[in-house]
């Protein structure tokens, strides 16, 4: 765990302020001419706040980054200084952040008015004025408030991290997370990370992320086709379709576990065989009706089709043992042939010769 | 065909889970046995005329003995009926009290007597104290049957034993003190066998008639005497003489402080029952549910320092002997450890454990998991979808394409069950984001089926009712009152307990969202392999109850 980890967790003691938060030099995002020391427009670690812009598009766990000999805060050290979130509180700006209730945060404003001292005031001893907005929560709130220009960052007990607009309190994002947060234990401006810690005592940093990271499915994977093998067939089929549109296919049929088509949209079929030959590739049930093959390898360079040269109802060709291959099966629009097949079920072929 | 193959698969898995039960329940070179602890062959070593009055020693200690397992047997009975009425009464309240038509429909679906939600907390209430009645009286030993109008408590029981055994004792004791251990080797172990079946006697008796069998013929002798005793509080080292003066007796003696440790430790295990009871009633009255205003009974002291310093493979071990301890350790774990961790309950007298402060508790649970490896458990638990093989995928694959038809609901089920045996393709099916559709059409249909049966026990054959529970996968919520009635249901007459990784899947879905360790719901050294339906009746209980009322705490609207 990182140094600011352990410094932001003395923290938790000494400022009474949050439960843990990392200590840093003050940021200060755009220094106030004013003639008196102002809080307007500034940020501080020590008071749970950060001037950057945090990105909201997602959130993943990920590694945190390990950096020198920072010794790891054990769990328990973790549970000693827990405490209800009610009096968490941050501050950006001229605002207080206060969890007032388990289940609401309120902005107050602070009053500076009365300020007579050198520097910049204490936003801890200043008095506040009335709520300007609140946000209530059906559960408890667990963990933060952190503050960041962007956005008001809370753990809840759905269990969820929530995003809310600080100007307004409004609810911007709710990112759902697999364990229940009880404490904040570091925040990480540089990389938008988030350290927390689970009321099952793992601890577990989040990073906020610019774009939602592609969703990858194993099983998706191994079937395939590949992203790229994938684009050579879309494309082929669009072009042997004179689709203008692109060729969206469902999820990539396993045959011969499946075999029927789905005649309402073009279909494609992972191929495997269980010895080298040639092969008679057909449809069964299909009748009269035309309809388009084309044969890919496995990165998805066309092998043959049924109508590049002249429309086969059958298709005759080699395939390897060892090969992968993969199969788009689409009827041509525009020919009413569904209406035709209504109710019949079209099968897919494949025959040793 | 399909459904013959099923079968056979079925009889070779339980073929196999038998003869891996059978050598696991009894060990190859246990020198006991059910039916040497019947015998009395033995008694032709003695001398003609005492052979009447030996004889009638052991039927009498052998009566004493057998009326103590069926009171035993019958209390623990007892206590899982009021256990499972409370669980499911408490589901039904906390679900649907606020909407009394929907309480009383689903009342009629569990066959349940009809009861407003009102009557139905007083019912809970009068039930709970039985529980606990109950539950303090089987601790405390003062449980027993009626005889005459009289109660003969179990605690009276022992004594009479304890009496009895001393006579016998008495009476073998000059009449073997000229006999060889190979002579004596019937009677050793006969009587062995009978200490074996005593309620509180710890499975190390067996290990000791092992060794025992090496020891030098004069200590054999006393061997014979202590367990002629009758009872396995009398297995002392001090009920010996010379134990030190041979090495087998050195070893014998440290088996003898094993075997104690494990009879004290059974003993005290029993104070769990009442505690977890207990710790739910403190529940309740957080959750101002079914909270009769009496003052809640203190949790003991002394059981909570002995409890909360015990190994936990002594107290896995403890609790084995019965789903009721397993599910009582489940509950008091889980529960200790909510309410060491969320500090809104270490206000306004909310800590139930009086002096044993919430670092203690923590540290103490932490201990636990730390000893029983099952810390990382979620971490461990390595999802099948990180390489999925072709097998699985097939299978997955095949799966979807059977239920995609349109089917009668006993095809349907019938489907399910075969298919949640295939653990690889069925957790490729509930993971995998390509058979999401599949998945949410599955759960539509077994839930409008669920729903739509008349009652619970229309649900049968028992062998789909697991294909009910796969709705419950995706949900981070306990079981609905209405699945866990099914639950219990199977529970009473399911062989096997083993956890499918699919249940895993939904504990630890459903442990850490909660605020429990993973490694608290699923650990095979505390609670054995016996995990499948006791975890998920318990995962209704009172520490999930604890956490949702915890993260209401206090709300203001």
């Amino acid at each position: 765990m990182k140094k600011w980890l352990c410094i932001g967790l003395s923290m938790v003691l000494l400022a009474g302020c949050d439960r843990a938060v990392k200590k840093a030099e003050p940021v200060n995002v755009e220094p106030a001419p004013a003639p008196r020391p102002t809080l307007k427009d500034k940020t501080d670690p020590a008071w749970n706040s950060y001037g950057i812009t945090l990105p909201l598009m997602a959130l993943s766990p990920v590694e945190p980054e390990v950096t020198g000999n920072a010794q790891i805060p054990s769990v328990s050290d973790l549970y000693a200084s827990l405490k209800p979130a009610v009096g968490n509180r941050a501050y950006m700006s001229t605002n207080q952040y206060e969890v007032e209730a388990p289940n609401w945060i309120a902005v107050r404003p602070l009053d500076e008015s009365a300020v007579v001292a050198e520097g910049i005031p204490n936003p801890n001893e200043l008095p506040t004025g009335d709520v300007r907005a609140v946000w209530k929560n059906p559960v408890n709130i667990t963990a933060g408030p952190i503050a960041c220009l962007n956005a008001i960052i809370m753990a809840d007990s759905e269990p969820s991290i929530v995003v809310l607009d600080p100007a307004n309190l409004q609810l911007i994002k709710r990112f759902p997370v697999k364990g229940l947060i009880v404490a904040f234990t570091g925040f990480n401006p540089d990389r938008a990370e988030l350290s927390v810690l689970q009321a099952d005592s793992h601890m577990v940093t989040y990073r906020f992320l610019k774009e939602a990271p592609p969703v990858s499915d194993p099983v998706d994977e191994l079937i395939g086709p590949s992203a790229v093998a994938l684009e050579n067939i879309q494309e082929k089929t669009a072009k042997l379709l004179s689709s203008s549109e692109p060729v969206q296919f469902g999820r990539t049929n396993l045959f011969p576990i499946a075999s029927e088509i789905d005649t309402t949209k073009p279909n494609l079929f992972r191929l495997t065989v269980d010895a080298d030959g040639a092969y008679r590739i057909y449809l069964d049930g299909i009748g009269d009706v035309p309809f388009l093959f084309i044969l890919f390898n496995e990165a998805g360079e066309s092998i043959f089709s049924n109508v590049e040269y002249a429309a086969e109802k059958v298709l005759e060709q080699n395939l390897e043992k060892t090969g992968v291959y993969y199969l788009v099966v689409s009827l041509f629009s525009g020919n009413q042939a569904n209406q035709i097949l209504q109710g019949r079920t079209v099968k897919l072929v494949v025959k040793r010769k | 065909m399909v459904k013959k193959r099923r079968y056979g698969f079925l009889t070779v898995c339980g073929l196999l889970f038998f003869s891996v039960v059978g050598l696991a329940g009894l060990p190859a070179d246990s020198l006991l046995s059910p039916n040497l602890a019947k015998s009395t062959t033995w008694v032709s070593l003695f001398a003609k005329k005492d052979q009447e009055r030996l004889r009638s020693l052991v039927s009498a200690l052998d009566k004493t003995r057998t009326v103590m397992v069926q009171d035993t047997q019958t209390a623990m009975e007892a206590l899982s009926v009021y256990g499972d009425k409370v669980r499911l009464l408490e589901a039904l309240l906390d679900r649907y009290r606020f909407d009394e038509g929907t309480f009383i429909k689903a009342e009629q679906w569990l066959e349940l007597p009809h009861l407003a939600p009102l009557e139905a907390q007083k019912e809970l209430s009068r039930l709970k104290l039985l529980y606990l009645t109950s539950a303090r009286a089987f601790a405390d030993y003062q449980f027993g049957h009626r005889s005459g109008g009289e109660l003969i408590t179990y605690s009276k029981q022992e004594e009479i034993l304890v009496k009895n055994g001393k006579t016998l004792a008495e009476f073998i004791g000059p009449r073997i003190s000229s006999l060889g251990k190979s002579a004596l080797k019937p009677l050793a172990l006969s009587l062995a066998s009978r200490l074996e079946l005593h309620p509180d006697c710890p499975s190390e008796i067996a290990e000791l008639a092992l060794r025992a069998e090496k020891l030098p013929s004069a200590l054999y002798r006393q061997w014979i005497i202590v367990l002629a005793g009758g009872s396995p509080a009398g297995i002392l080292p001090t009920a010996f003489k010379g134990l030190k003066d041979t090495a087998e007796g050195r070893e014998f003696e440290r088996a003898i402080t094993q075997f104690n440790a494990s009879y004290i430790q059974k003993k005290q295990i029993r104070e769990l029952l009442p505690s977890a009871i207990i710790l739910g009633l403190y529940t309740d009255r957080l959750a101002q549910f079914a909270d009769t205003g009496e003052p809640i009974p203190p949790l003991y002291k002394e059981f909570l320092e002995q409890f909360f310093s015990s190994d936990s493979t002594r107290l896995g071990k403890a609790c084995s002997s019965n789903s009721l301890f397993r599910r009582a350790l489940v509950d008091f774990l889980t529960t200790s450890w909510v309410y060491g961790t969320r500090p809104d309950l270490w206000q306004d007298g909310r800590w139930p454990f009086g002096a044993l402060g919430p670092a203690s508790v923590r540290a103490a649970i932490q201990q636990v998991l730390a000893e029983t490896g099952s810390n990382a458990v979620s971490d461990s638990t390595e999802s099948p979808l990180s390489q999925p093989s072709w097998e699985a995928v097939h299978g997955a694959e095949a799966f979807v394409l059977k239920i995609q038809r349109p089917q009668d609901l006993s095809s349907l089920l019938s489907a399910v069950s075969e298919f949640l045996l295939q653990d690889q393709a069925c957790a490729l099916f509930l993971e995998s984001p390509r058979y999401e559709k599949d998945r949410t059409d599955l759960f539509q249909k077994l839930n409008k089926a669920f729903y739509q049966a008349p009652s619970v026990s229309a649900l049968v054959p028992l062998s789909f009712n697991q294909a009910f529970l796969l709705m419950q996968w995706q949900s981070k919520e306990v079981l609905t009152p209405e699945l866990l009635g099914l639950v219990l249901q199977s529970n009473k007459k399911a062989l096997t307990k083993e956890l499918q990784p699919w249940l895993g899947t939904y504990l630890l879905t459903l442990g850490p969202a909660r605020g429990i360790p993973g490694g608290l719901l699923i650990n095979q050294t505390l609670y054995g392999t016996e995990t499948n339906c006791n975890l998920f009746i318990q995962a209704n209980n009172s520490s999930l109850r604890l956490v949702y009322y915890t993260n209401r705490l206090g709300i203001q609207e």
